[in-house]
């Protein structure tokens, strides 16, 4: 039991040895190792940027994860890390570039009076919660309130240009919903591509029930064109690495 | 979710601004002592907590899940964590979890 558990029992005179507690179901992190979701990675967690390296929550593949396993991932990417640096050549800075991008990170702070960076995280939240899946819906989802999102999620992204930041701490948190308003945008064309439930309770497709190995026994891959922003979602084989039937222990 | 600081308590050592894993303590540049820059985004880990020096930091719960004041504080020895929970009503309950370690 964490801390805070013991500490809201007692704030509420609660015994639970004496009372049962009620409790459901939360969170259950569709991007992240906790689910299957997260950057296509190898063996030696290398992704499929050049020179990115991935491990824990943002690597994919392999649910739940949690500590230890992300601890463990973590020393793999490190190992291949150490390998990649040795061949790595030091190119040269330009210095315009630099300009560039420290005009584009402190933007935020040199505006007042834009949209704050909290307010949209909640609006981003709601949004998501209401047609994305969320815990008001109990994690089902439809073609129709998908596109709703989708719509939704244009002009959230469009607001960003707005954002403006008082302090370096809400810096930190507008670059943050900008990542995050990406994140949700790539989850909701995955959403929408996969016509089948896979993780039900996690991914309920209300218009597709039904698991489908036919169709669907694959991963759900996409990549984002950073000229044109298009989302392109595409199929990769599932490879059964251990023989056998998958569905019987 | 979060926490308190006392300011009176606070020896401004910076241990909680080196350690809390969500970025979210730091120390005030004119008075030197440590405030968190936003409670909403705490996660209640408590190694600010368990870690201070001087016991400046208490877990706060939000009052929309509780309505009483209830106190649960750390205290670490090499070997294990001394907690100590103290009820709306007075009670004091004590337990001692062994520490962790990873060699």
């Amino acid at each position: 039991m964490y801390p805070q558990m013991t500490l809201w029992l007692a704030a509420n005179r609660i015994d639970p040895s004496k009372q049962p507690i009620e409790i459901a179901g939360t969170e259950p992190y569709i991007v992240g190792g906790h689910c299957q979701a997260g950057y296509w990675i190898d063996d030696g967690r290398k992704t499929t940027l050049e020179g990115l390296f991935a491990a824990g929550d943002v690597a994919g593949g392999v649910p739940y994860k949690f500590v230890s396993g992300c601890w463990a991932e973590g020393v793999i990417a490190a190992r291949t890390v150490v390998e990649y640096v040795k061949n790595v050549e030091l190119g040269e800075v330009d210095d315009e570039h630099v300009e560039k991008e420290i005009d584009r990170v402190y933007m935020p702070m040199r505006k007042s009076g834009g949209v704050r960076p909290n307010k949209l995280e909640q609006e981003l939240q709601d949004m998501m919660d209401k047609y994305a899946g969320g815990i008001p819906e109990y994690y089902e989802m439809d073609e129709a309130r998908l596109k709703i999102a989708q719509k939704e999620l244009q002009k959230l992204a469009e607001r960003t240009k707005d954002i403006s930041a008082e302090n370096t701490h809400e810096l930190m948190l507008a670059h943050d919903m900008i990542d995050k308003i990406e994140v949700a945008q790539v989850l909701v064309e995955h959403l929408l591509f996969r016509k089948e439930t896979r993780w039900p309770a996690y991914q309920t497709r209300l218009d597709y029930p039904k698991m489908d190995d036919e169709n669907w026994l694959c991963f759900v891959n996409s990549r984002r064109d950073p000229k044109t922003r298009k989302i392109d979602v595409f199929k990769v084989p599932y490879k059964q690495m251990v023989p056998g039937d998958r569905y019987k222990g | 979710m979060g926490v308190i600081i006392d300011k009176e308590k606070c020896n401004s050592c910076g241990l909680c601004v080196k350690l809390c894993p969500g970025d979210l303590e730091a120390l005030d540049p004119k008075t030197r002592k440590a405030f968190i820059w936003d409670n909403d985004d705490c996660w209640n880990c408590l190694v600010c907590v368990k870690h201070c020096p001087t016991q400046a930091i208490t877990l706060k719960l939000p009052n929309a899940i509780t309505k009483h004041d209830a106190t649960l504080m750390p205290k670490m020895t090499d070997d294990e964590i001394d907690w100590t929970l103290i009820d709306p009503d007075g009670k004091v309950d004590t337990f001692k979890i062994p520490r962790k370690t990873v060699r």
